[in-house]
Order: C-alpha cells, then sequence, then structure tokens
C-alpha cells in the first residue's frame, strides 16, 4: 500500500506528549466528578 | 499498518487502565440491589443513558463498515447509518411508553402487555433469545478485534478475541450496569476525540476542504458530494425504493419496540435513567451524536477516498479510517487513537455482557427458577451469568468464520417480517399474545419461502432486499391480523392497568373508554377559554395524554436528523448549504425543546410519585408466579 502522505501533518512535544495529557486529565477527572457525585446518594 | 512506538504503547496502556479502573470504582454502587446491578437504580440524568446509547450505538466493526459504505458510495452511503434516526420518534413514543411500564427487559414488557400463557411464551422465547443474540454480538465484535489486532500489529486472531474481552470483565462482573454506563461515558469522551481529530488532519492531508472537493470533482467523481445520488427508482447501486424502504423502516420504526436490533439495548437505557423526561431526552441525544458523528466520519472518509481513490477490494477500502489513524496521528496520538479503539470496543463488549446476564437473572432464573431470591443472590446470578455469557461468546468467536452468512440472514429474518408487528403491539389494543407469537413463527416460514426455497424452484425471481422486506410484511400479516382476530382480546383488567401505567399511543379507544368508566383515568380535561395553538402550560392529567405538541415534534425530529447528518458532512467540506442545514437542524431542536419540554416535565414530574407503589406492584408480580396478583 502507497504511504496517504509523505510526511506526517502533526508533530513535536505539544501533540506527543501536551495533547494526550490534556486528554487524559479530562477523563480522569470527569470519571472522579461522576464517582463524587453518584456515592453520596 | 502501525508502527508503535514505546510512548503510543504507553498511553494506550494509560487510557486502558483508566477506562478500567474507573469503570472499577462504580461496584460499591452495584452490589446493593438487582436494580443497582442492571439498572443502576434508574437514576441517571439524561446525559448518562445519552453517552451510552452513543457508545452502543459504536461498535467494534461500526468504523469499518460505515467507510465500507462511504468509500463505495460517497456521500449517499450515509443513508446506511440513517438506521440509527428510529430514536427520532423512538425517543417521543416508545421510550416514554417503555420507562412507565417499568419492565427492566423487553421480554418483561410482553407480561405487561400481554396476559397469561401467551405472555409467558413470549416472555421466555425473548429471553432465551436475546440471551443467545448477546452471545453472537460478543463473539462477532470479539472477531472484528482480533482481525484489527491481527492487521495492525500482526497479532493472531485470538489475541483481540480474548484478551480484551477478558480485561472488560474485569469492571462488568464487579460494577455490573454501573460500570457499563461510566466505562461508556469515558469511552465515549476518548472515542469522539479520536474521531474529531482524525477528520480534521485527514482533511488538512487531503488538501483542506476545497482540495478534498476539487480533486473528487477532477476525478469525475462529482457524483459522490451528493447524499441524493440516486441511480434510478429500482435499478442500479442505490435505487430510490430502497431509500424509501429504509426512511418507512427507520423513521416510522420509533412508534414500536424491537422495530431495530438495537431497540434491546437502548431499553436498558432507557429504563435506567431517573423519569421520563431523562429517558425522552437520553435516546434522543444519543441518536443525535450518533448521526453527527456518522457525518464527521463521511468528510474523512471523503478526504481518504480523495487521497487514494484506486482501491478496489472491500477488505482493504473499509480500513480507511484505521489507515488515516496510524498514518496520519504523530507518534503519541496514534497511541491513544489505538486507545480509542479498544474503548470503542471495550463499551460494545460491557453492554452486551451486561445486556446478556439481565435477560438471563431477570426473565429466566428470577422469573422461572428462583422468584423469591434476594437481592444478594439476584447481584450474584448476575455475576455468574455474566461469566457464562464470556465463556459462551468465545465459542461463537470461534466458529464465526463459518456461520458467518446464515446468522446474518437470521438476523434479517429477524427484523423485516416482525417489523410491523412490533410496532402494532404498542399502538393496537386488540392486538394479542397469540397475534404477536403467530407473527413470530410465520417470520421464520415465510422468509425461508421468500429468500431461499422459492427462488431455487424458480417459482419468485431472487428479490432484492428492500422488495423482501414489503412481501414479508404482506405474507406476515396474512398470518397474524387473522390469528389476532380469530382468538380472544387480552382480558380488560390486564389491558386497563397497562393502558393507565403507561398511557400508550395510537388505536387504544376501547381501553381508555373503560379506564374512565373505571374512574381511573378522566376524559378529555374541561378547561375553560380556547386552547392556545401551541400549549406550553400543562396538568400532570392533560399531559399524560398525546396532543397536537407531541404530533409536531415527532414530525421535526427525524427531519431535524437528516439535516444534523447530511448538514455536518457538507460543513466540514465547506460546501454550498452545510451551515444552512446545520443552522436549521439547532433552530428546529430549540423549537422543539421550547415546545415539548413544559409538557415532559408535568408528566414526568407526577409519574415519579407514583413509581413507588408501581414498583411495588411490580415486584410482587415477579415473585408470585402463576398466581393472578389483585392489581387493586
Amino acid at each position: 500500500m502507497e504511504p496517504l502522505v509523505a510526511t506526517q501533518p502533526l508533530t513535536g512535544f505539544f501533540w506527543s506528549w501536551i495533547v494526550p495529557v490534556l486528554l487524559f486529565v479530562i477523563a480522569f477527572g470527569a470519571t472522579w466528578l461522576l464517582y463524587k457525585r453518584f456515592s453520596k446518594d | 499498518m502501525a508502527h508503535f512506538t514505546i510512548l503510543d504503547w504507553f498511553w494506550t496502556a494509560a487510557f486502558l487502565l483508566l477506562m478500567v479502573g474507573g469503570a472499577f470504582f462504580f461496584y460499591r454502587l452495584a452490589r446493593r440491589s438487582e436494580s443497582d446491578f442492571f439498572l443502576a437504580g434508574r437514576g441517571l440524568p439524561w446525559w448518562l443513558p445519552a453517552s451510552s446509547v452513543f457508545s452502543t450505538h459504536t461498535a467494534t466493526d461500526t468504523p469499518m463498515w460505515i467507510t465500507g459504505v462511504l468509500y463505495a458510495h460517497g456521500l449517499r452511503g450515509l443513508w446506511y447509518s440513517f438506521f440509527a434516526a428510529w430514536t427520532a420518534i423512538g425517543a417521543f413514543v416508545s421510550a416514554r411508553i417503555f420507562r412507565r411500564s417499568l419492565a427492566y427487559t423487553q421480554a418483561e414488557w410482553q407480561t405487561l402487555r400481554f396476559s397469561g400463557l401467551g405472555a409467558e411464551l413470549l416472555r421466555g422465547w425473548l429471553a432465551g433469545w436475546q440471551v443467545f443474540m448477546n452471545m453472537f454480538i460478543l463473539g462477532w465484535v470479539g472477531i472484528a478485534m482480533g482481525k484489527v489486532g491481527q492487521l495492525a500489529f500482526d497479532w493472531p486472531v485470538w489475541v483481540g478475541l480474548v484478551i480484551p474481552t477478558l480485561i472488560t470483565a474485569l469492571y462488568t462482573l464487579a460494577a455490573g450496569y454501573w460500570g457499563v454506563v461510566m466505562g461508556d461515558f469515558l469511552q465515549g469522551i476518548v472515542a469522539v476525540f479520536a474521531i474529531v481529530i482524525v477528520t480534521v488532519v485527514a482533511i488538512s492531508a487531503g488538501g483542506g476542504p476545497e482540495g478534498v472537493t476539487t480533486r473528487i470533482i477532477e476525478l469525475g467523481e462529482g457524483w459522490r458530494l451528493d447524499p441524493f445520488a440516486f441511480t434510478g427508482w429500482f435499478t442500479g447501486d442505490f435505487p430510490a425504493a430502497w431509500w424509501l424502504t429504509m426512511l418507512v423502516i427507520a423513521v416510522i420504526g420509533g412508534f414500536g419496540m424491537g422495530t431495530s436490533l438495537d431497540w434491546y439495548v437502548e431499553a436498558q437505557r432507557i429504563q435506567s435513567a431517573k423519569g421520563l423526561r431523562d429517558a425522552t431526552y437520553g435516546l434522543w441525544a444519543g441518536g443525535a451524536v450518533t448521526l453527527i458523528r456518522n457525518g464527521f466520519w463521511a468528510a474523512s472518509i471523503l478526504a481518504f477516498f480523495a487521497m487514494a481513490p484506486g482501491i478496489a477490494e472491500q477488505a482493504d477500502y473499509e480500513l480507511g479510517w484505521f489507515r488515516l489513524g496510524f498514518e496520519l496521528l504523530p507518534v503519541g496520538l496514534a497511541g491513544v487513537f489505538f486507545g480509542a479503539i479498544l474503548a470503542i470496543h471495550l463499551s460494545t463488549i460491557s453492554s452486551h455482557l451486561n445486556l446478556g446476564a439481565l435477560y438471563f437473572t431477570r426473565d429466566l432464573y428470577q422469573r422461572y427458577m428462583k422468584p423469591d431470591a434476594t437481592n444478594t443472590e439476584l447481584v450474584w446470578m448476575g455475576r455468574v451469568a455474566t461469566l457464562v455469557l464470556l465463556v459462551g461468546s468465545f465459542f461463537y468467536g470461534m466458529m464465526m468464520q463459518e456461520i458467518t452468512r446464515w446468522l446474518i440472514f437470521a438476523l434479517w429474518l429477524m427484523m423485516a417480517g416482525i417489523w410491523l408487528p412490533n410496532i402494532l403491539q404498542v399502538t393496537w389494543w386488540r392486538f394479542n399474545a397469540w397475534g404477536y407469537l403467530a407473527a413470530w413463527m410465520a417470520n421464520l416460514g415465510v422468509a425461508w419461502l421468500v429468500v431461499w426455497v422459492l427462488p431455487a424452484f424458480g417459482v419468485l425471481p431472487e428479490l432484492p432486499d428492500y422488495l423482501q422486506f414489503w412481501l414479508l410484511m404482506a405474507l406476515g400479516a396474512a398470518v397474524f391480523v387473522p390469528v389476532t382476530l380469530l382468538t380472544k382480546p387480552e382480558p380488560m383488567d390486564h389491558l386497563v392497568r397497562y393502558y393507565v401505567m403507561t398511557r400508550p399511543v395510537g388505536n387504544w379507544g376501547p381501553v381508555h373508554r373503560e379506564a374512565v368508566r373505571r374512574g381511573l383515568i378522566e376524559d378529555e380535561v374541561k378547561r375553560t377559554g380556547p386552547r392556545p395553538f401551541l400549549r406550553r402550560d400543562w396538568t400532570p392529567e392533560e399531559a399524560d395524554g398525546w396532543s397536537r405538541e407531541d404530533w409536531l415534534v415527532i414530525v421535526l425530529s427525524p427531519v431535524i436528523f437528516a439535516l444534523l447528518m447530511i448538514g455536518v458532512t457538507k460543513l466540514l467540506l465547506l460546501q454550498p448549504l452545510g451551515a444552512a442545514m446545520v443552522i436549521a437542524a439547532v433552530a428546529l431542536t430549540l423549537f422543539c425543546y421550547w415546545l415539548i419540554d413544559p409538557k415532559l416535565r408535568a408528566v414526568s414530574g407526577e409519574y415519579e410519585t407514583r413509581q413507588a407503589a408501581y414498583l411495588d406492584d411490580l415486584e410482587v408480580g415477579v415473585r408470585t408466579i402463576g398466581q393472578e396478583v389483585d392489581h387493586g
């Protein structure tokens, strides 16, 4: 199969680290808030 | 296909651990009761069932088959995914009726709507069928995951079939439906992120919105940008008759229960909402987000087509979305992308493990084997049933290669000939258990004849599927309508109790009049002064009925869904009318909310005060099998 593009469009520290960390923090925070909200019933 | 580094595996593992650990923690809530283990205690605000409806409409093989139809058909391929639009009317009709019935499952609902031996036969049949179906679906998606692992990383197929399922079983066994719905919410966040970023990167890599569309037109494939690129009324790859049949099945199907295979999964989400209003908004928002997601996918696949237009084999081009993610995303983000693929898979597995266990526990074990089981016993039975489903799914997965063709046929059978009876059981008071049973049996026989036997003998030509649908419907009706009219209606006591509890839509006149005569409900509530054309202040008694406000929303809802799905793709590719379609959809949504919310609040608030008494009654009914319960 031919590669779709010659060079990868997104590179660098921002895309490899900052974006995944932000997503992880959002998902972790959501879990924590959900648990806090529903476990006090 | 994928070249992973340590950093990629780190992010895949981090998100996997978060999803499994986060969902597992809810085991403390799930162990309290049967209602907690299977319905999260019927206490969820609308956005949690909504994210779960989205997640259950996103299965492991969905990225492959959606990519397949979009690569083959262009924008008109989106209509193949429009079957999810049963949620447009379903949210305002069948979801409200089902939530009011308080049934855990569709099998249990059969005994509330019908009575006697016929109803018990239906309940046992549907429960057994659903236990089997959930095992089959688990095997199906397990093999799909096995193939993804093989294509991306050269793993043996069994790795993708077995390992993710065992990981999912950890939190599904411990936390039941609480774990499923929380896992779905988390997995929804990760999956939506992956779908949006791959779409943006793909369009940009294809030369931007104008670059993609210009390239497609240069290739002489401009028809791919037209969602209505019909090939004639009955001819070619995309006949208008297919499109009209699809619209009927999807849109009108919202009046019934079981008209889509997804109904059985979503019924659990509907029942887990904390009230009628939350059940309605949960199903509607989940369906809307699913179709918006399909719009994003379509834009990314059109970009993929512009970059790689000449792929002939379906097995190659349906990997288009996976290729976009693995080839265009940088180190690290590719790991998150695989985490999203795993998230989609985990949510599919957990949903079907818990749903199959629910049918086994509630409709087979508790109903027929141990009616007086305690909540502790029922939660443990739920866990045992989850394990049974797990083991059964591995067997299905291993023989999936040989049986696929037959099972796809069996699935098609289940849905085509039974579509109309599934609407009639909700909307026609006279339809009875024997009529519905006859419809199921006729369906099995007639479908066999129409699809296989008669064409083999040259009696019938081999019909395309959309014509088979209408023929199967007519032949089925020729059996179940006479059976219904030749047998007695359900006992009036049973019908009145069901009617007062659920207030169904459609032809229920005789039952309504009897309920009024008994003083259980008021007939047309009298008000002084003229009625405004669109009413927004309701008493609970008035809001129980169906009025022009409901019908206006029922008509507009599928229109909104179509505008959203097509509009999003056109907007992403900066096509004419894209922005206008999305703006129109948002405006119509706000209007529908303005119109129907006061009514839903009135009916929802009042119903919640009665729910506790109904629930006590329902539990007594479950625990005293074989004795008629005095419903007072």
